[in-house]
């Protein structure tokens, strides 16, 4: 086995993991009614190691996952997160604090686009209250989760960076 | 490191989106529970359900721990939130009690007329202080339509006093008993006599003007309607039997209704205005020499001592 199938097989083993956590711990802890998306923060941090078509399909498979154990429509988040990885793909570069500072651009892309999807299919409101909330914080929680997760990613996807923040 | 160059991934974009966009118009547009998304969905819980629960497991004990001592030290501000607003709602229910018993009061005390059965107009007034020769200070003077030479009551209707002197602002009270004022008194069959303080609690002088008869004990003896003073106020009660010495009863000693032993909150200004203008210093200093001049009328019966 050379190293990119074995990087996108530890991409999948890392994106299963994170929607375990996600819908079994994270959505416990909630700060101001939020909770951080770190399908999303994971969606966009892998992008930087895998191929971009891998990561498209990492990021699609985690949406769809996702919105299958979820309530709201089949492929809103796929929708979601493919675009997501693509920004990722076409904004973020090799710096580790370029992909951090994407982070929290792509996080507000990902509110916006969830709520204007989910606005169009029938889902929710663009006039909820929680909106600006979720503007505001979610971003700002999966930016942190990204810089406590960035040095393990990096030790697991690249094993010769050693996660240093260059 | 990959090249982006040779991998261009906008292809595999669009077809993801446009799967996207098929699977949600399709999952949106779908009514049915058994189409085969539902089946997916289905597959998926059943897949993601066991390492759900393997996962909840293990992280709601650790989970329950964080909430718990998240939740004990919220627990411990929000009881010491509330420790304090309860105290600030005592207080405030204490003082809003307080508030009412006054209102409750003052209104008694603006009905005084029902309760003495005298038509007297009052005004209430709060004592102030009360000076080293006993008399009061109350809160309503001169702009209030007090004047000198104005009965006074406590919260009971029953005469403690008549105000000396006023300013803008306040009245001075001098007590019962420490004036040496004459009230002219009678009892409830019409024998008339006269009432003055002797300077000390509990006690006032009486005489009695004309052919005196024996009074029997618990007789009040209440103001003729002179002096200053509208007819009917309670003024004295007689605490044992009175028995005439010849036909006179002098230097007799009865004890006041109202109570003296402490000083009221509240007083009632009587604004009663007799035929004559109101009495002012001079005039006060003048009576406190005086004895009335009115004989008054004897008990046709020949005894005295119906009590109320």
């Amino acid at each position: 086995m050379n190293q990119r199938p074995l990087m996108v097989l530890r991409a999948i083993g890392l994106m299963v993991i994170a929607v375990v956590l996600q819908t079994v711990v994270l959505n416990r802890f909630r700060i101001f009614g939020v909770t951080a998306s770190l399908v999303v923060v994971m969606t966009i941090l892998v992008a930087r190691w895998l191929e971009p078509r891998a990561a498209l399909l990492v990021g699609f498979t985690s949406g769809l996952v996702i919105d299958l154990l979820g309530a709201s429509p089949l492929g809103l988040r796929a929708l979601v997160y493919t675009v997501v990885a693509f920004a990722a793909i076409r904004l973020t570069g090799e710096a580790p604090l370029r992909s951090l500072a994407g982070v929290w651009a792509l996080s507000l892309l990902a509110e916006v686009l969830v709520f204007v999807l989910g606005t169009l299919s029938g889902q929710g409101s663009l006039l909820q209250a929680e909106i600006l909330t979720r503007a505001i914080v979610v971003p700002l929680l999966n930016l942190g989760l990204a810089a406590m997760l960035y040095p393990l990613l990096a030790r697991i996807l690249a094993p010769t960076e050693r996660g240093v923040l260059a | 490191m990959r090249s982006r160059t040779r991998d261009n991934p906008t292809l595999v974009f669009v077809t993801l989106v446009l799967v996207s966009f098929v699977l949600m118009t399709f999952d949106v547009q779908s009514t049915s529970e058994d189409d085969i998304l539902s089946q997916f969905r289905s597959g998926a819980a059943s897949l993601f359900g066991p390492v759900q629960a393997a996962t909840d497991a293990v992280v709601d004990p650790l989970a329950g721990l964080v909430d718990g001592v998240v939740s004990l030290a919220t627990l411990r501000e929000a009881n010491e939130s509330l420790s304090i607003e309860v105290d600030e709602l005592r207080a405030e229910l204490a003082e809003t009690d307080r508030l009412t018993a006054e209102v409750d009061l003052l209104r008694s005390m603006l009905n005084l007329s029902e309760a003495t059965g005298i038509e007297v107009s009052t005004l209430p007034a709060e004592v102030q202080g009360t000076a080293d020769d006993g008399s009061l200070t109350v809160d309503k003077g001169r702009n209030d339509g007090v004047l000198v030479g104005y009965p006074v009551l406590d919260e009971s209707g029953m005469l403690i006093g008549r105000v000396v002197a006023v300013s803008d602002a306040t009245a001075t009270v001098q007590l019962l008993i420490d004036s040496t004022d004459i009230i002219e008194v009678t009892t409830p069959l019409g024998m008339r006599g006269a009432i003055s303080g002797l300077g000390s609690a509990g006690e006032l002088r009486y005489d009695v003007y004309e052919e005196a008869v024996p009074i029997a004990p618990e007789t009040l003896l209440s103001t003729v309607g002179t002096n200053g003073y509208p007819s009917g106020l309670q003024v004295a009660m007689v605490p044992g039997a009175i028995e005439p010495i010849g036909d006179q009863i002098t230097d007799a000693r009865v004890d006041p209704v109202a109570d003296f032993s402490r000083l009221p909150r509240f007083v009632a200004v009587v604004q009663y205005q007799p035929n004559t203008a109101p009495l002012d210093d001079e005039e006060v200093a003048t009576t406190d020499d005086s004895v009335p001049a009115d004989g008054g009328e004897g008990a046709d019966d020949g005894s005295e001592g119906t009590t109320p």
